[in-house]
């Protein structure tokens, strides 16, 4: 499998539901569950600390654990992303995702995402990928950038 | 303008300074605050006697356009204002006297003239805001 990635909305099937409001769609249905991938997400662009499935500690201790509405838009998506990938219903805007959070993209293997404007600083040194658009399969996200930018 | 000095509000320490009519809060990055600040000034203003109209994610461009017709405004914020920005919506901001705090992270698509760029930092227990230099 692969993390499927459309350019256009005219391109995802009619069998998946995109998701543009990735913050509501999270706040019903995603929570916490301490992977890897989440822990990583959560540190690198909240500077968070998963604390349960609802909480979370955030930068200022003072306020103790916040509720996971607390999160930002770009790791919800990306919450959204890992948690549903796999059910294959949906296709998750990425709309909104900062460049930091955009980059956990390299790090998925399924599910699927809009991605409408392709582009976005690489901050990594490892820059490989598991990206499948249009029919084809990228192993670095470099490249799949670069030919994502031409072809739309 | 608007300028909070180190106001101690929300549980944190707030540092504002809004010198601009029409202001995008840099949206490269995921998890500066942007949210939090918005919430923060919204309740800020509205103690402060100063109208705010407050809207995001749960919005409508109509229903956005209309609250601005219906109601005199001295700031509106626009969360996650990719998801609602129509060009109706552009032409009303432009238009207006009030001062427009957005997070807009495509701002090329519309015609937006006189769109100034803030950054947002939180540390700890210190929310700024101020003018991307």
């Amino acid at each position: 499998m692969a993390l499927t990635v459309y350019l256009t909305r005219e391109e995802v099937p009619s069998y998946l539901k995109i998701i543009d409001i990735n913050d509501e769609f999270f706040d019903a249905f995603t929570r916490l569950t301490n992977t890897e991938f989440e822990k990583n997400l959560l540190n690198e662009v909240d500077k968070a600390k998963y604390v349960s499935s609802s909480t979370f500690y955030g930068r200022t201790k003072q306020m103790g654990a916040l509720n996971v509405r607390c999160l930002s838009t770009g790791t919800k998506t990306l919450l959204n992303i890992e948690k549903w990938g796999k059910s294959n219903k949906y296709c998750f805007n990425v709309i909104e995702c900062g460049d930091n959070a955009l980059e956990f993209i390299c790090d998925l293997h399924s599910g699927s995402i809009l991605f409408e404007h392709p582009y976005y600083i690489i901050m990594r040194e490892d820059e490989s990928c598991d990206i499948e658009c249009r029919g084809i399969h990228f192993r670095d996200v470099c490249e799949f950038i670069e030919w994502a930018k031409e072809v739309i | 303008m608007l300028i909070i000095d180190n106001e101690f509000y929300g549980d944190v320490y707030l540092n504002v300074k809004l010198e601009d009519r029409l202001i995008n809060i840099d949206t490269s990055a995921s998890g500066t605050g942007k949210t939090f600040l918005f919430s923060l000034l919204s309740a800020y203003m509205r103690v402060n006697n100063l109208e705010c109209g407050y809207f995001n994610y749960q919005s409508r461009t109509i229903d956005i356009i209309n609250s601005i017709k219906i109601n005199n405004y001295d700031y509106i914020i626009l969360d996650n204002a990719d998801l609602y920005m129509s060009d109706d919506l552009v032409d009303l901001l432009q238009s207006s006297n009030m001062v427009v705090i957005m997070s807009l992270k495509f701002p090329f698509n519309f015609k937006l003239k006189g769109l100034v760029t803030y950054n947002v930092c939180y540390n700890s227990n210190i929310l700024k805001c101020e003018r991307f230099c």
